[in-house]
């Protein structure tokens, strides 16, 4: 069944199986999506069942005029904006986004260290370069559908891409000649545009 | 053109999001530019790097608890419409709407006693409670029930619910009174989630608010500031408010007596 489909069934039919069974399909995408946005697995899984508590009233409002996944990534990203905006701002241990956590930079094998480096790079970068390098080289989101899901023009899109890689590149390639990443990593500010 | 701007349309032309006299451009100019070329495969090197990255997924049990958190609020749903069919005097407690409205009250803690169909549970001892009547929010109101953002609260502000029914709210002594009562611990007691249950006490009713507080915290450290058993889509519960160490924020949930599972929590 297509979503517009397992919809529809909520909707008419009052199946709440169908309903169930859209937040299966969808849950690991907005999961990973609070995820890169917020930086902690339990802040995110409690993101992620708002989101779709909320899905349960909101539903109604989707008009078929963009694809669901598009409207839904977008309803979890302004979600998530205005949870990060209410919370008090802090600054993280970039430890907290390392894939697997253990010994230092120093003590680290090869291969496990290149993806902690990775991992800590773009969780360091701020939310909105984050965003972008997200949906388009992990998720390979194309640049419109970007653009409808953060809300923003298509020139900003590849603007903030331009940037966001620039930085990325940048980042890894000085933890690389360091070899270590906290030098690289500033307090991680959530608030920022 | 100049470097910097070949540098600029890089990234477009990596995803050929470039007019054909752009990348006839970049690609003239990255012919004889090693410096440019160089960037490129910089960029390049990046993204495939990123995009090595594994997604971040769910636990099962975080899956679990999401499709319990959903079907109960789809239930809870349906339990709403039938109360108000029949209009009951406590149709605005069924479902999610009690636990918004507690989470509406911010600073005052609200822990609401639910019961379906007449008589309410004889354990809650009701009999003794003051009488239920609406009492304005004397601090902060968190958010209304439409999820707007936090705004500082005057007395006699209304909790935004555009129900008709005024709906009990019960001040931070009621609570203590209620807990008291029902042999709930009153509040100021202090929990680490690595100590939630370990040090209960030794009757059943410490240990099942533990459990219950440590669920509706999901482990994250949190002061239990009130708990009180009652009814919520025909289940025992107990009702917990807690207030979470590391935001302060305040969590309301209804969680299950017999299994612990956390049946609705505040949104």
């Amino acid at each position: 069944m297509t979503d517009g489909e397992l919809i529809d069934r909520y909707l008419r039919a009052g199946d709440g199986g169908a309903f169930g069974e859209l937040v299966k399909r969808h849950q690991d995408l907005v999961y990973s999506l609070c995820y890169r946005m917020v930086g902690g697995a339990d802040e995110a899984e409690d993101l992620t069942q708002e989101i779709f508590i909320r899905l349960i009233d909101k539903v109604g409002l989707w008009r078929g005029e963009a694809k669901f996944t598009t409207w839904l990534y977008r309803l979890a990203v302004n979600h998530c904006r205005d949870h990060l905006r209410r919370r008090r701002p802090e600054v993280v241990d970039a430890d907290e986004f390392l894939v697997d956590s253990g010994p230092g930079p120093e003590g680290q094998a090869e291969a496990g260290d290149l993806r902690n480096r990775v991992e800590a790079a773009l969780m360091a970068l701020p939310l909105d370069w984050r965003s972008v390098v997200w949906l388009r080289d992990i998720e390979g989101f194309s640049y419109q559908e970007i653009a409808e899901i953060l809300e923003v023009e298509l020139g900003t899109v590849k603007s903030r891409l331009a940037r966001a890689r620039a930085a990325l590149a940048s980042a890894l390639e000085g933890a690389e000649a360091e070899g270590g990443v906290r030098e690289q990593i500033g307090p991680l500010d959530h608030q920022r545009g | 053109m100049q470097c910097e701007d070949i540098k600029d349309l890089l990234s477009a032309y990596i995803d050929n999001e470039l007019s054909k006299d752009e990348v006839r451009l970049v690609e003239a100019h990255l012919f004889t530019c090693a410096g440019c070329a160089a960037e490129l495969d910089r960029l390049r090197a990046a993204i495939t790097r990123v995009a090595g990255l594994a997604r971040p997924e769910m636990s099962e049990a975080a899956a679990a608890r999401l499709a319990a958190a959903v079907n109960a609020s789809l239930a809870a749903g349906q339990v709403s419409h039938r109360r108000e069919e029949t209009k009951s005097r406590w149709r605005w407690l069924a479902g999610p709407a009690f636990l918004s409205a507690a989470a509406a009250v911010g600073a005052v803690a609200v822990a609401v006693v639910v019961w379906q169909g007449a008589a309410p549970n004889a354990d809650l001892r009701m009999e003794r409670a003051p009488t239920m009547q609406a009492v304005p929010p004397s601090g902060v109101v968190e958010k209304n029930l439409s999820g707007a953002p936090r705004h500082g609260g005057a007395p006699g502000e209304s909790l935004g619910n555009n129900k008709s029914v005024a709906a009990p709210v019960f001040t931070r002594e009621q609570i203590d009174e209620l807990a008291q009562a029902s042999g709930a611990p009153s509040d100021g007691r202090e929990k680490t989630a690595g100590t939630f249950g370990k040090d209960a006490t030794a009757d059943k009713a410490g240990a099942q608010i533990d459990a219950a507080a440590s669920a509706a915290a999901s482990n994250r450290p949190a002061a239990l500031i009130s708990a009180v058993q009652g009814r919520f889509q025909g289940r025992l519960v107990w009702v917990v408010v807690v207030e979470l160490s590391d935001g302060g924020q305040r969590i309301a949930a209804a969680v299950a007596v017999d299994d612990g599972r956390v049946l609705y929590r505040t949104r």
